[in-house]
């Protein structure tokens, strides 16, 4: 901690903070005067440019922010400035800063909307505390870490009806469109059967926790990267990238790609919360997501969509390289992982086969149907979609392709997946009240444990299995910590809009 | 061959089994005569105890031998282990059997003084040291995986009926109550006809997935290297292949399915009479070229089979899981209960019910049907004939019994069942290994070929993975061979021994 604050207040702090204002200023006179800069502190410019702020911008969130450069960016910050150097630089104009709590502190007035692209245990704390204020929100997927997370998202967003955008950027191409359409125009009849897939993770996982901490590199903020988690140990195995990894932090391939490719299942079925779940894994450890993951969701019949019903559907995930059989006729030499997944609907009148992000679907029966476009084409990027609703009032706003009504509810269904994975232990499937967010077939009695260490060794040519487990838990009690997070201390969410 | 310069052993030879049997009617005669002090001076005595010789024992191999001997049946005369460090325990529980390195020098030189071999090598010797010591008709117990091959299989059972021998293959689960139930069970029509069956298993639970280490290790001076290769290509020494965990590498194992689909498979193989499939599928997280991946899924599509009286055999999917992934839970199962038990199990679902069984097909059962009542027996049971369960003797003292008895079909899992078997369970690793194609393999069963490769296809496979996060960014550096598929196929069916190898099979 002394570290950073060291370096917070020194180098990079207050004074840079100083330093940026001065600079713009001074360019201020010589050029067009840019309107953030007109208004000074405390004034909203009513501009057509919008001032955003980025949250967590080392990887994603600079690939994201450098697809908004028409807009000021006006503060970023992340709680390791080596790894947001390369963004830092990329916006010399911005605020810098290593706590958004403090950035929102102090900047509050200054930034209509945020992107957040940090690691996902802490888009939720990030993204409801800008709403509450009143700002845009774009937030990387998984919109949340758990089912909680986004169900306050979801309220959050209709409550202070803000422009909100999930950063499945496959949600504004041409493919989620064109396979809801074929869907809609009832092309492949009623679907009671999808199965998609991944061939993430591609990096480790089914990883034991390191038995040594390592020392908190000065660029590094590690208290701010564990937020709201449970305190541990730095280690490099954590941070920077790999957190997902980690079911503190991260989500696992679910959280990875289930986003892209599940979404066009999500909306073109139209699916709401699901009413079953259950899943099975490589070795499911305590504190790693396993190398390979399956899960089953059932979810209800819906109402028709035009002529087209929507009955009880079964959705399969499976990911680390196991893949669905593959369809009838499929053709030989053809690749079902399209862009790092797929999802295979079964319909009673055709099969639709659908890449990752919603690339290239089409029938495996060879037709090529002209259906009519009814859905919204976005002409911009992901990112300026939501650019352009942000800069739209509520009442005429047309809603973002992933919009929180819908990336709500739809990252519920992704982070269902990591339930019924971690949930594998009590031997069923699982079944799931959606509007009140609770397992209707956890008992007070029933018990689970998870492998806390993986100790195979070899001895002599002789294996030993030795595994760590933890202590028998209260299912309901691990349950309702996995629906719904008990923060570390300091860290709070907005309450619940009823 | 030593043997025929010996006069005695002509007889023993050509005449052990009739004379096995004469003994055996003199002993229920005269019951109160001891054996010994029928043999006088160069006779070989005592006949009714099986003289075996032990290749590979180090492992599961020392436990087979304990089960063979513990009737006073069998008796170990010989030994043999490419690794006398691994083997040190089960030389120390027979003193006074011969020791060796070489199964070939063992079976030359003691060629008089054994009848049947018990093979627990690793997987890829498993077909040369059976296939010689059947051609010198010796009886022969080999653990599973029968073979590392299909062609393997193929030819072993071919030679094993040229030569009248008896056989068992070591999952011996087969000889337990669980299997009898279930197959008796789906012939008596109580499931209806089945078209979908999963097996699944939590193996591998030790390291796959592993490149082939590229640091250099000095053979120890209790291992012979060279002939733990034995047929597959040359490669420098490392532990991390033996001793135990050769399983994990494509050249000496068979990954998870080795291991646990001889078990696994089992009871579906013969409950469902599969034979040959039609196709094969399979995928599974990183597979390269040096190891099986930590996780596979493959499904094998069966035929129509012939009808039984009760039941019908429609085209049959058959799915194997590993690593842990599991099938769907099935309609009607009890919240709580674990699919099958901790290593894995089988599910049967048919158009009248869903059966499911764990590991070893233990413990099956109906669904909603807990108090099932027992079909008609059809299957003689091994554990009331020899008075031992399965998992205690059960299966090595009946293939001892069916030696004593001359009859090859006797033992549950001789070679005309557990050949066919092993076909499939290998067939896995095709499916696995040749994903790349992006089809559905189709098989011709009966000429052991893929028909729909075509010859200048190419698949690529990983030969090394490196990941690393450097500055936060990460980086995939995976490297690939092409190779062409057709090949690629042939070889994994009918590998090419190393030169000193060939012609044995």
């Amino acid at each position: 901690m002394n570290n950073n604050q060291k370096s917070n207040g020194n180098k990079l702090g207050l004074s840079r903070r100083k330093f940026v204002k001065g600079a713009a200023l001074a360019a201020s006179a010589f050029t067009i005067v840019p309107r953030h800069v007109v208004g000074g502190v405390g004034y909203k410019a009513p501009s057509d440019t919008l001032n955003i702020a980025g949250v967590g911008v080392g990887g994603m969130g600079f690939a994201n922010l450098k697809n908004m450069t028409s807009e000021n960016i006006v503060a970023l910050c992340d709680v390791d400035w080596k790894y947001a150097k390369p963004c830092f630089d990329a916006f010399p104009k911005a605020k810098t800063y290593w706590d958004w709590r403090k950035m929102f502190d102090e900047m509050g007035q200054d930034f209509d909307a945020v992107v957040i692209a940090t690691a996902d245990h802490t888009h939720a704390i990030v993204a409801s505390q800008a709403m509450t204020m009143g700002k845009h929100v774009y937030v990387q997927k998984p919109l949340t870490h758990s089912v909680y997370e986004s169900r306050l998202l979801t309220k959050l967003a209709a409550k202070h009806k803000v422009a909100t955008q999930m950063g499945n950027q496959g949600a504004s191409g041409e493919g989620v469109a064109e396979a809801c359409e074929l869907i809609w125009n009832g092309e492949i009849g009623e679907v009671t059967r999808v199965e998609s897939f991944t061939d993430r993770p591609i990096w480790p996982q089914g990883l034991n926790v390191p038995e040594q901490g390592q020392w908190v590199p000065d660029t590094l903020n590690w208290d701010l990267f564990i937020g709201p988690a449970k305190m541990r140990p730095f280690n490099e195995i954590y941070h920077p990238w790999n957190w997902r990894g980690w079911w503190d932090y991260g989500t696992g391939a679910l959280g990875d790609m289930a986003c892209h490719i599940l979404h066009p299942v999500f909306e073109a079925l139209k699916l709401g919360y699901p009413t079953k779940a259950q899943g099975s894994s490589t070795l499911l450890l305590t504190d790693c997501a396993p190398t390979a993951q399956a899960v089953k969701l059932t979810f209800p019949a819906r109402p028709k969509v035009g002529k087209v019903k929507m009955p009880e559907v079964e959705v399969s995930w499976y990911d680390g390289g196991i893949k669905p059989m593959m369809p009838e006729n499929w053709p030989a030499g053809k690749n079902m992982n399209n862009a790092g997944g797929a999802s295979i609907f079964y319909g009673t009148k055709d099969v639709l086969h659908v890449g990752c992000y919603g690339r290239t679907p089409w029938l495996l029966s060879g037709r090529k149907p002209e259906v009519p476009k009814t859905e919204r084409r976005v002409e911009l990027s992901h990112e300026m979609d939501w650019v352009r609703a942000c800069k739209e009032s509520p009442e005429n706003r047309v809603p973002c392709t992933s919009d929180f009504a819908e990336a709500g509810p739809f990252n519920e269904m992704v982070v269902m997946g990591v339930l019924a994975v971690r949930l594998q232990d009590l031997n069923k499937e699982l079944e799931w009240d959606g509007e009140n967010m609770k397992f209707t077939n956890i008992s007070d009695g029933d018990e689970v444990k998870t492998v806390i260490k993986d100790g195979f060794t070899i001895h002599d040519g002789h294996p030993t299995f030795n595994k760590d487990w933890t202590e028998p838990m209260s299912a309901v009690e691990f349950s309702q910590e996995l629906i719904k997070h008990n923060y570390r201390d300091g860290w709070s969410l907005p309450d619940m809009p009823s | 061959m030593k043997r025929n310069k010996q006069p005695e052993s002509k007889m023993m030879d050509s005449s052990r089994r009739k004379f096995v049997k004469g003994a055996a009617l003199t002993a229920s005669a005269f019951t109160i005569v001891p054996r010994y002090v029928l043999g006088g001076k160069g006779y070989r005595a005592p006949s009714d105890v099986l003289n075996v010789a032990g290749v590979g024992v180090g492992g599961m191999g020392r436990s087979n031998l304990r089960n063979m001997v513990k009737t006073g049946e069998a008796k170990v005369v010989g030994l043999c282990d490419v690794d006398w460090k691994y083997a040190e325990k089960c030389f120390a529980d027979y003193p006074e059997a011969k020791k060796y390195h070489d199964f070939r020098e063992m079976y030359d030189e003691m060629s008089n003084d054994f009848d049947a071999v018990m093979i627990a090598t690793p997987d890829h010797t498993h077909a040369v040291a059976a296939a010689l010591a059947m051609k010198m008709k010796k009886h022969a117990y080999i653990q599973k995986p029968l073979t590392h091959s299909v062609w393997e299989s193929r030819r072993l059972r071919q030679i094993a009926n040229e030569e009248g021998v008896v056989t068992q293959m070591g999952n011996q689960g087969n000889s337990g109550e669980g299997i009898r139930k279930v197959t008796e069970w789906i012939w008596n029509g109580d499931l209806g006809s089945i078209t979908e069956v999963h097996a699944w298993t939590n193996r591998p639970i030790w390291p796959q997935g592993l490149e082939r280490p590229a640091e250099k290790v000095k053979v120890p001076q209790t291992l012979n290297w060279d002939l733990f290769l034995g047929p597959a290509p040359d490669r420098p020494y490392h532990p991390a292949y033996t001793p135990w965990n050769w399983r994990a590498w494509w050249d000496f194992g068979t990954g998870a399915l080795g291991d646990m689909a001889c078990h696994i498979m089992d009871p579906a193989f013969k409950a469902m009479k599969f034979g040959h499939p039609v196709a094969v599928e399979g995928s599974s997280s990183q597979v390269n070229t040096e190891s099986a991946p930590l996780t596979e899924k493959v499904t094998y599509y069966f035929p129509e089979r012939e009808n039984l009286p009760r039941v019908a055999f429609p085209e049959c999917t058959f799915t194997w899981w590993d690593g842990g992934m599991m099938p769907d839970r099935p309609e009607g199962i009890e919240d709580g209960k674990m699919m099958g038990d901790w290593g894995g199990g089988n599910m049967f679902i048919g158009s009248k019910g869903t059966l499911l069984c764990s590991t070893y097909g233990a413990n099956p059962y109906i669904l909603g049907k807990p108090d099932y009542p027992a079909a008609p027996k059809i299957f003689r049971r091994p554990e009331e004939d020899t008075g031992l369960t399965w998992n205690e003797g059960a299966h090595e003292i009946d293939w001892i019994h069916a030696i004593f008895k001359n009859d090859p079909e006797m033992p549950s899992s001789n070679i005309n069942y557990s050949g066919p078997l092993n076909e499939v369970v290998v067939m896995g690793n095709l499916g696995v290994r040749l994903q790349d194609l992006r089809r559905r393999l189709m098989w011709d069963g009966e000429n052991m070929k893929i028909t729909n490769i075509g010859p200048s296809e190419e698949i690529r496979i990983v030969t090394s993975d490196k990941f690393t996060v450097v500055d936060g960014d990460p980086k995939f550096d995976t490297q690939y061979a092409t190779i062409n598929a057709k090949q690629a196929a042939e070889e994994y069916v009918k590998h090419t021994y190393r030169q000193e190898w060939q012609g044995i099979l």
